[in-house]
């Protein structure tokens, strides 16, 4: 009896992720975050007890930033250039590189701010700054990022950050940048387009694109977490 | 035996007046700690010097106060001692202080995040993208 009610516990964890909030609709979430648009990053906490202190469970709390999030910051193309150039340029003088990384950073920071743009690093460390204002425990993870043009064995080093959050004493992941939208192969510009699916997507399929620095965060079974 | 009894009548009252005293303490705690609050002002830098507009706010609630060009902030409400004030900037850490009622003016040093910045594009064309996205809305 404990062996099958072992294996019903372990199976049901498999199936994880936004498997255990089926049943919960994030309309509330959603719409909450919705009168928020346009919202400035200026006075941080403020915003975040706006997006959250309506709703009463943890995963639609959470919902509610990732929404915002999504819908109102961009993608920087141009943000990005620039730091590509500016680290192949300064690729063989340490000194000089550093201080590019220093003033990038603040660089980063700024546009974020004041322009409500960033690039994925931006995006991951907005989320978890605001889920910790709001109370949750949240990781940011950085790590290996494949997509259509960028293969993983082409890469050499990190190239994408993303999160791990804890809902109701368990770890699920997403990854807002990818959420937010794409940026056109044509024009280069950022557009908007929701991508539910990286939303607390289940660690087998997350996998698929992601692989993390420290193994533990991808949340697989036989990983140490 | 009368003797007797009025003496422990006697002594049951002088032992009625500690309850009723440490009664009263209960009733008269919470007022005087509700009248105890207490301006609060402080001062939030970073490493090179002050830091205008980061906020600080009452841990769980949106009041709150933005720091001016000198760093400086008045907390717009009096707060009790044992209150627990968050303060943070993007890109730097946040910290929460308890302001206690024997420090009023809180100096605050905050310390830049240190963070690797990394970026993976997402480069797709949009419409075929945009009807992807639709036709799994539709599914």
């Amino acid at each position: 009896m404990v062996r099958i009610l072992f294996i019903l516990l372990f199976s049901y964890s498999a199936f994880g992720q936004i498997n255990d909030f089926a049943k919960v609709d994030f309309k509330t979430a959603d719409k909450i975050a919705k009168a928020q648009r346009g919202a400035s990053l200026e006075e941080l906490p403020q915003l975040v007890h706006k997006l959250t202190a309506d709703l009463d469970t943890e995963v639609e709390q959470f919902r509610a930033l990732y929404y915002w999030i999504c819908h109102n910051i961009r993608n920087d193309y141009n943000l990005l250039l620039k730091n590509e150039r500016k680290l192949k340029k300064y690729a063989n003088d340490s000194v000089l590189l550093n201080d590019w990384k220093a003033s990038f950073k603040k660089e980063l920071f700024l546009k974020l701010r004041s322009k409500k743009r960033t690039i994925c690093t931006g995006y991951a460390y907005l989320l978890k700054e605001m889920a910790e204002l709001a109370g949750f425990e949240c990781e940011l993870i950085n790590g290996y990022g494949q997509t259509k043009t960028v293969r993983f064995e082409y890469l050499t080093s990190p190239n994408h950050s993303w999160n791990a959050i804890k809902l109701n004493g368990k770890w699920y992941l997403c990854d807002p940048t990818w959420s937010s939208g794409l940026i056109d192969s044509s024009t280069y510009e950022f557009h908007f387009i929701f991508k539910e699916e990286y939303f607390l997507m289940a660690p087998n399929e997350f996998a698929e694109a992601h692989r993390p620095l420290d193994s533990k965060w991808t949340l697989l079974e036989g990983t140490n977490n | 035996m009368k003797i007797f009894l009025s003496h422990s009548k006697n002594k049951l009252k002088s032992n009625g007046l500690i309850p009723l005293v440490i009664l009263l303490t209960f009733f008269t705690l919470p007022i005087f700690a509700q009248d105890a609050t207490f301006l609060v002002k402080g001062k939030v830098s970073d490493e090179i010097g002050p830091l205008e507009n980061a906020v600080v706010v009452l841990k769980g609630t949106d009041k709150g106060v933005a720091t001016d060009t000198n760093g400086l902030f008045t907390f717009p409400e009096k707060l009790p001692s044992g209150a627990i004030l968050v303060v943070s900037y993007l890109g730097y850490e946040k910290q929460e202080v308890m302001f206690t009622s024997n420090l009023t003016f809180l100096d605050i040093t905050l310390s830049e995040e240190n963070i690797d910045i990394l970026e993976a594009l997402m480069v797709e064309d949009i419409e075929e993208a945009k009807k992807k996205q639709k036709q799994k809305k539709n599914q």
